[in-house]
């Protein structure tokens, strides 16, 4: 006991010691969750888009069939900071070609969002329409978009949820029957669901994977290429002794980890519940994970391609287990890897028992799957790895 | 002659050196096959998994899967079945999302208001203004996600090509003595060092071409590539990362260090460069700090070359030569500073 103690005590100095260590473990997953939460918060929160609208109406000008001006006016409302927020447009008006030829051009080269055009004979559309004229006019407002852009389909979105709304206080005034649409969210959060709350969650699963990864392995080979393993065990230490010591001194470190993590979330605004079931789960999260650098220390032949292998174990994890993101819309062959993998059963895990989300993959699955992976890469580790290098 | 005894023994070494094909070759395919695969369903309708409940039309390129009620429909969703649901009831249409989809919930909703738009269409509701959506890009070309996420990851493989040559081989062949025994050879520092620059530049030319090539053939993408200004970008954005790996290297001990300091900047500045997100979504602090790095005006002008987006040939140019020059500067100041052992 007092042996392992010692190893323990020398090998949590050392990491506390090492700039790398700390920065790896402790600063780098925080930064992680600043960076990625600034980023998304700010999707859903005060994203404001650019839009250009091209008023080539020219019939009913200064009346109240002026209805490419109450479109123009609807969207100017949203141009401006409302109750300390950001505007949700930012709006350029033209009225003729040219203008429209110059906004398209700006469009394509991401300078604006979206572009709308309103056409020449639009209000007299517009009025023959509600009039029930017999004549064949379909008013129309083309809205421009840049393929494969958020921000313009964040733009688009708004923009024909305004004209929707139009389209509604006609239908009402005209009598007719509609369907509106509404959004609702399941899951636990529901309608209060933050991407933060999903974020760290994840982050955590992350930064427990990275420490064993990195840290167990990284420890390992080095000091077994540079024979201080040799070394140790010419004292009266056994290697089991060793391997208990490290993985105290790991998890001990990796707590901290958590409660860094929890504190910054925390700050960030997110929303987790912690109660002895998720710090629970939370702490087999970290248990299971360590094998991980075991078992990529027991097949690697040296330092050098340990780290090679923890880069892919390491980058596999990390994204097919959908710690940052969901995984969806991916080919079959990606999914089955993704649920095959620990990760995506820990991070849903944890998610449920912080309640953050509903997980997709039962509670049993979601400490069976970890632990069979656990289980495997801990007896392959103990069977294979070589403490001397020969 | 020295200097090519120089280059065909470091090319040699580069070749024998499992760890330098892996993290040069191996692990960037790796990176842009798994994206590939994750991000190539993203914003396609056929791929999108609808549950509905209620009467709703069928729509092209759509499938609809039925469920018998809320409950059902609201459990697929939570289990990741479904990628969002539409339930139909006399007065409205609701859409069921799951707020983690953050990056694709917007696409969703722009499908379902098309969706309701049918069905509002159908009871008799059309709408007074029709939304006419017209998509259009820098190439007229009709390109998927994965075809303007290609550009930013090979950009992203040359910075960690020519930052990495620097901290991990210069330096390791700095910790292992070697430089300081060449020394003792009678020959020039730049024969070594210029051998070194040479055989990493075409190294790294000849790994993105060969990424490349392996994502037009996987993914089926057709680029109107301007292979000059292809080469001339790879050739001096190369440069230009080897100049702050030479910087990084300065101020490390040893090649671990190096390495690590490498990794850091390597893995926040990944975040920056616009690639994985694009800069406008940031707020506005983070904008500056991406417009402040070098690589997201790199990312611009490998689009530029790949025909995906506009850069006048002056930004183009200018880019080309910071990045040569600001390579020759502090080539300059290594040369000066660096110390071999």
């Amino acid at each position: 006991m007092k042996r392992t103690f010692i190893i323990f005590k020398a090998l949590t100095l050392a990491s506390l010691k090492s700039p790398s260590s700390i920065f790896w473990m402790m600063i780098f997953p925080v930064v992680l969750l600043l960076i990625l939460a600034s980023i998304f918060s700010n999707i859903q929160k005060s994203i404001t888009v650019r839009v250009a609208v091209v008023n080539e109406s020219s019939t009913f000008k200064n009346t109240n069939l002026d209805f490419s001006s109450y479109m123009i006016k609807a969207l100017m409302n949203i141009s401006h900071p409302y109750n300390g927020k950001k505007p949700v447009l930012s709006l350029k008006l033209g009225n003729n070609e040219r203008d429209f030829e110059s906004f398209l051009s700006d469009l394509k080269t991401e300078k604006l969002d979206a572009v709308v055009l309103i056409p020449k004979n639009f209000n007299a559309h517009v009025f023959s329409r509600l009039s029930n004229l017999p004549l064949n006019f379909y008013p129309q407002v083309k809205i421009y978009t840049r393929s494969n852009s958020q921000s313009s389909d964040i733009a688009f979105s708004i923009l024909s949820s305004v004209i929707s709304s139009l389209n509604k206080v006609f239908w009402k005034r005209g009598g007719k029957k509609f369907l509106s649409t509404r959004i609702e969210y399941v899951g636990k959060g529901g309608n209060t669901f933050s991407y933060i709350d999903f974020l760290t969650a994840g982050i955590i699963v992350m930064a427990f994977m990275t420490v064993s990864l990195f840290g167990v392995t990284d420890d390992l080979l080095v000091q077994r290429e540079k024979k201080v393993l040799k070394r140790f065990f010419v004292s009266p230490i056994t290697k089991s002794q060793y391997i208990v010591g490290m993985s105290l001194s790991n998890i001990s470190l990796e707590i901290v980890q958590l409660l860094l993590l929890l504190v910054a979330g925390k700050m960030l605004g997110a929303n987790l519940r912690i109660d002895i079931f998720s710090i629970s789960f939370a702490l087999y999260a970290l248990i299971v994970s360590m094998p991980l650098g075991f078992f990529v220390a027991s097949i690697s032949k040296s330092a050098n391609s340990g780290n090679a292998l923890a880069n892919v174990f390491n980058f596999l994890f990390m994204f097919l287990g959908g710690l940052f993101f969901p995984i969806s819309n991916v080919p079959y062959f990606i999914k089955v890897i993704a649920y095959s993998i620990p990760t995506t059963y820990l991070a849903n895990g944890l998610r449920s028992s912080m309640g953050v989300s509903y997980s997709a993959t039962s509670t049993y699955l979601n400490v069976l799957v970890p632990l069979i992976w656990a289980i495997f890469m801990s007896v392959y580790a103990i069977r294979h790895f070589k403490w001397e290098v020969g | 002659m020295k200097f090519f005894s120089n280059f065909f023994a470091l090319t040699l070494n580069a070749l024998r050196d499992k760890m330098n094909v892996f993290f040069n070759v191996f692990f960037p395919l790796m990176i842009l096959i798994v994206f590939g695969f994750v991000f190539s369903g993203v914003y396609s309708p056929s791929n999108v998994k609808i549950g509905v409940v209620g009467n709703l039309p069928s729509v092209k390129g759509i499938s609809l899967k039925k469920f018998e009620n809320i409950q059902n429909l609201r459990k697929a969703i939570v289990e990741r079945k479904e990628d969002f649901g539409i339930v139909r009831s006399a007065t409205s249409l609701v859409i069921y999302l799951e707020p983690s989809n953050a990056q694709s919930n917007e696409y969703y909703i722009s499908l379902a208001k098309k969706i309701s738009a049918i069905v509002n269409e159908k009871m008799g509701a059309t709408p007074v203004i029709k939304v006419v959506r017209k998509e259009v890009n820098f190439s007229n070309q009709d390109l998927s996600y994965l075809d303007s996420l290609i550009p930013g990851i090979l950009v992203l493989s040359i910075f960690s090509a020519g930052i990495f040559s620097m901290t991990a081989s210069l330096a390791h062949l700095r910790d292992k003595k070697v430089i300081k025994k060449l020394w003792t050879a009678p020959i020039f520092k730049w024969h070594f060092y210029g051998a070194f620059v040479l055989e990493k530049v075409i190294e790294t030319y000849i790994s993105i071409v060969f990424l490349l090539v392996i994502a037009m053939i996987t993914f089926g993408i057709h680029y109107n590539v301007h292979w000059i200004g292809f080469s001339i970008l790879l050739l001096s954005s190369t440069f230009g990362m080897m100049g702050i790996g030479m910087i990084i290297l300065l101020f490390s001990p040893s090649a671990k260090v190096a390495s690590e300091i490498s990794s850091v900047i390597y893995t926040v500045v990944m975040f920056f460069s616009g690639v994985y997100f694009p800069v406008e979504i940031m707020p506005k602090f983070m904008q500056r700090i991406a417009y402040s790095l070098p690589l997201i005006y790199v990312v611009n002008a490998m689009k530029y070359v790949f025909g995906l987006r506009p850069m006048s040939k002056f930004n183009f140019y200018g880019l080309i030569f910071i990045m040569f020059a600001g390579f020759v500067l502090v080539l300059l100041g290594f040369a000066k500073m660096f110390k071999s052992e």
